[in-house]
């Protein structure tokens, strides 16, 4: 493996962990198809590297972006859950009690006077 | 192999698309490529004008797979001296619906340039059509 391949190995670490993982090897292999094609050109390693560099931050930034965006909406949906569970197990607590307190005043109204 | 789901999702949704979404589309639309027979493809057919980097090419990918516009393939052109580890993409006939309405906008944006004499460079100069 170049010297450049490393270097781009180490870049893609700036990728959020889901990307890096999805695409990474793909991503690896072919920078590396660029950089043996690029390699035979004069100056070609040079103009590689110059366009590969904004290619990276512009994406790195992109990917971070989404991946923010998809984790707040993660967690926007887990709290969102957790309301709808919350009142689906107080619904029969609230229905059963309400039944009750109905049932004793029925009892109350009715047999009281007796 | 993963697929995007299309279903309820409207064409009209999907555009206008990114040059890079389009240039993959187009990359696509004659036969399954893996990720560097996209760059090249594309490079060579725009002259070298679009250079697509591997993270604007797997960030698109990534994205279109999820719209449904494109999936990958089992498929292999010739295992024998292919590397098993490259994934393969074809278009998806959404995929290529999209790009077909894409293409019609633009087009409709080329002849609204034509009737306004935008063509020919610096505004002026333009052939009056028939």
């Amino acid at each position: 493996m170049s010297r450049s391949e490393r270097v781009y190995r180490l870049l893609l670490l700036a990728y959020p962990d889901e990307f890096r993982r999805e695409y990474g090897e793909q991503m690896e292999q072919a920078f590396g198809d660029l950089y043996r094609v690029k390699r035979g050109e004069k100056g070609g390693i040079a103009r590689l590297w110059m366009r590969t560099i904004v290619d990276v931050i512009r994406t790195v930034v992109a990917q971070r972006i989404m991946s923010r965006t998809n984790h707040r909406e993660a967690v926007m949906q887990s709290r969102r859950l957790a309301v709808i569970g919350f009142v689906l197990l107080l619904a029969p607590l609230y229905f059963v009690s309400a039944s009750l307190m109905m049932y004793g005043l029925g009892v109350g109204f009715l047999f009281d006077p007796l | 192999m993963r697929h995007g789901s299309t279903d309820g999702r409207e064409l009209r949704d999907q555009l206008p698309l990114s040059p890079a979404v389009l240039n993959i589309l187009l990359s696509l639309a004659d036969k399954e490529r893996h990720g560097y027979g996209i760059m090249r493809e594309v490079e060579e057919r725009t002259g070298g004008r679009t250079k697509l980097g591997p993270g604007t090419l797997y960030g698109s990918i990534k994205r279109m797979l999820a719209d449904g516009l494109i999936e990958e393939s089992d498929e292999r052109p010739d295992p024998a001296i292919d590397d098993q580890r490259r994934r393969y993409y074809r278009i998806t006939d959404f995929g290529r619906r999209v790009a077909g309405a894409e293409a019609e906008r633009l087009s409709g944006l080329v002849e609204t340039a034509r009737a306004r004499k935008l063509f020919g460079g610096r505004g002026s100069s333009v052939p009056e059509g028939p």
